[in-house]
């Protein structure tokens, strides 16, 4: 499959599409010297880098900036890496993908020295992510059980959607889309509290 | 509705944060691969101490279970038909209800 056909399966939201997404770009960056204890140390996981990469593609269309200069791979790479980069617990959430590409102004600033505990930012980070989730439940339970069928088993929308018994796979991604919004938006809030 | 074959998928509930430690409970609910909606899933409720709790009643899914030995039952069509339902409770004897809540585990 050449680049251009994977992007537009990949565009289209098609499973043949984000599976190769996934095999080629998600997992193995996360296995990566570079990218596998920076993960570590900020609680974040390859389901976490998927939900990001679909919500932003698909949810938000950045999959159009795609010009087809370079391999789509490295392309989809550059953007997974970046998130890493900036995926400093203290402003978990609120990350753009714009601002986390590598060639965006302000690359450097995530090399910059730490100036809190990343421990206690790591713990917080952790309770935090359980207390939305816990209201996302409490929203309808249906978008918890897709998140974790999407983030942390890896089924397909077809998977989801027989298993779930939900009327379409286009449905499936609409409702994970929904729910990475609002873990995404309970995020910017809470941020918005601590200041 | 069906679970896709050859992948094992299990959802973890806990216990509301709660200071006595013998409150403490967690379930997790298995599902076996390729269930239909008659098929039982596999149900254990355990203590703060990884012990099977003995006797207790368990409300998932729009239903109220018992649980004998560490074990409630429910087909995954029952399960599917709650899918929507937010309660979550443990009830034991002699003991107040502590409501539970989802993980990633």
């Amino acid at each position: 499959m050449d680049d251009r056909a994977w992007w537009q399966l990949v565009k289209d939201g098609k499973d043949e599409g984000w599976k190769l997404v996934w095999e080629r770009v998600v997992e193995p960056e996360s296995r990566s010297m570079r990218s596998a204890d920076m993960m570590e140390r900020y609680s974040l996981t390859a389901g976490d880098l998927m939900g990001m990469l679909f919500d932003e593609m698909i949810g938000k269309r950045k999959i159009d900036l795609y010009r087809g200069e370079g391999s789509f791979e490295g392309w989809l790479r550059r953007y997974v890496r970046g998130y890493v980069l900036n995926a400093n617990p203290n402003k978990h959430g609120e990350v753009s993908i714009e601002r986390a590409h590598p060639d965006a102004d302000g690359e450097g600033e995530a090399m910059s020295l730490p100036t809190h505990d990343k421990e206690t930012l790591r713990i917080e980070a952790w309770r935090m992510t359980l207390y939305f989730f816990r209201q996302l439940w409490n929203e309808d339970p249906e978008r918890c059980y897709i998140h974790l069928l999407k983030t942390r088993f890896f089924l397909t929308s077809e998977e989801i959607r027989d298993f779930l018994d939900v009327s379409s796979a286009g449905n499936v991604d609409q409702i994970f889309s929904r729910s990475v919004k609002f873990m995404r938006e309970s995020w910017r809030k809470w941020d918005g509290v601590k200041k | 509705m069906k679970t896709p074959e050859g992948k094992k998928i299990a959802f973890v509930f806990v216990s509301h944060p709660t200071k006595d430690v013998s409150l403490r409970w967690q379930a997790t609910v298995a599902f076996p691969p390729g269930a239909t909606a008659e098929t039982p899933l596999s149900i254990t409720v355990i203590d703060s101490e990884g012990r099977r709790i003995d006797s207790a009643v368990l409300v998932f899914a729009g239903k109220e279970m018992p649980v004998v030995d560490g074990a409630a039952q429910m087909t995954f069509g029952e399960f599917v038909a709650g899918k929507h339902s937010v309660p979550i409770w443990l009830h034991r004897r002699g003991m107040r209800p502590v409501p539970g809540v989802p993980t990633f585990g």
